[in-house]
């Protein structure tokens, strides 16, 4: 007789009960989310060039180099070109501030207080949103946010100096729903007074999105863009003979994580 | 707001299932580790709004993810849309049907697949399925609908679930 759905209700749950003994723990994945953190926040060309730049990561504030192997710290680069996009970071995991944003169609700000020269702000919606991301008054970060209609699930994670050495920062943010700009953002993106406007002209209206801010370092500068075509880990000699180990860009397979280009930079 | 206690909790109570469903998604017993990993460090990063039932968003999450997997690594095997014919002894060996039936499986682009999966195994209504997917119920029917025809039509696929003269 012909196989029944029972039949393959069956089969599915005795084939896939033989892989006994396997398991995920939640070790397992936190070091995934380590390593995915590192893939994520680490541009090729600025580590490749780190090889030889490993001294000037040694420059970067006390401990950082030791602390470097999955535990404190991963290397962390900018997300999205800038006006210094071979600068890198490395981002500790002292979180600064963490921020449920429950309205959208405004600017929300979000103060935080600072303890070395630079941030790395990692943004996220509960739905397809298009967001913005102010730093010290200065429009730094945009784009989509949230499962978009390709069901990729973006966000914005941005990494730079924060500002004017005052002890405080804020960081502001907005999202607007996803649709609401012109083109997409295309090709360059809003600025700063049109992104005014646009969350001006929306409006309030319920949201769900989340901020965290996390303390960062400045790691070495290159002289070169960073590239995404690489793949696999390096190990960077520092100049204590201590390895430093991170990764090389974003493996394709987790390109959907974050790491968004940038419309219209990548 | 979910937090990390949770998160653990639902990584050690779900994580076996998890681990089989991936299975069944990829074939592969080391992939599924990979896959439900991945799956599991992405949904981590978003708990905060993942909300109550974490399910959903994992399975959507373990779907594209083997879905851009399949699309962009080489996988080791030919996908054929005609399976070799094989003779159908009476009373043919159930571990030979099985893999047959596998086989047969393996040949369902992942989309149908992932129907297959998250109908018989996690046991997903169709909506519930639609809205992991991103597409519509008609949709998952139709998927369904192909996917059990190709395993019920194909010689292989039917001589490894004929269990009875």
């Amino acid at each position: 007789m012909t196989m029944t759905e029972a039949d393959l209700r069956g089969f599915l749950a005795q084939d896939s009960s033989e892989g006994v003994g396997r398991e995920v723990t939640v070790a397992d994945v936190d070091h995934r989310v380590r390593r995915i953190r590192r893939r994520r926040l680490a541009t090729g060309a600025a580590l490749v060039a780190g090889l030889s730049a490993a001294a000037a990561v040694a420059v970067a504030p006390s401990g950082s180099t030791s602390l470097l192997p999955d535990d404190v710290w991963t290397a962390s680069a900018m997300a999205r070109p800038s006006a210094t996009p071979s600068v890198a970071y490395l981002e500790s995991d002292r979180v600064l501030a963490d921020e449920t944003v429950a309205t959208g169609g405004r600017k929300e700000p979000i103060p935080y207080a600072r303890s070395h020269e630079s941030v790395s702000v990692s943004f996220s919606c509960g739905e397809a949103s298009y967001a913005f991301l102010w730093l010290g008054g200065v429009l730094v970060d945009q784009g989509p946010c949230g499962i978009q209609d390709d069901h990729v699930d973006r966000m914005l994670h941005w990494a730079g100096a924060d500002g004017d050495g005052t002890g405080r920062g804020t960081v502001e943010v907005a999202v607007v729903p996803a649709g609401s700009v012109p083109g997409g953002g295309l090709p360059g993106g809003l600025t700063s007074d049109e992104a005014d406007r646009l969350v001006a002209g929306v409006g309030e209206y319920p949201a769900r999105a989340h901020v965290i801010v996390t303390e960062a370092f400045t790691a070495f500068r290159g002289g070169r863009p960073a590239q995404r075509d690489c793949h696999g880990d390096v190990v960077i000699q520092g100049t204590g003979g201590q390895p430093i180990h991170s990764s090389v860009c974003e493996a394709v397979t987790e390109a959907s994580f974050t790491d968004v280009p940038f419309p219209g930079t990548s | 707001m979910a937090d990390r206690a949770d998160f653990e909790r639902y990584v050690r109570q779900r994580s076996d299932r998890l681990l089989r469903t991936a299975y069944l998604l990829c074939r592969d017993w080391a992939t599924a580790e990979d896959l439900l990993q991945t799956a599991l460090a992405k949904a981590w990063t978003a708990w905060w709004r993942v909300g109550d039932n974490p399910d959903p968003y994992v399975y959507r999450i373990l779907a594209n993810t083997h879905a851009t997997w399949w699309r962009r690594r080489w996988r080791g095997e030919e996908p054929t849309p005609v399976l070799p014919e094989r003779p159908a002894h009476g009373g043919a060996d159930l571990l030979e049907s099985r893999d047959v039936l596998r086989r047969a499986l393996d040949c369902l682009p992942p989309r149908q697949r992932a129907v297959i999966v998250l109908r018989y195994f996690a046991d997903l209504a169709d909506p519930q399925i639609a809205e992991i997917l991103g597409c519509s119920p008609v949709t998952v029917r139709s998927q369904a609908s192909r996917a059990l025809a190709r395993l019920r039509v194909d010689p292989a696929a039917r001589s490894a679930v004929t269990m009875e003269g």
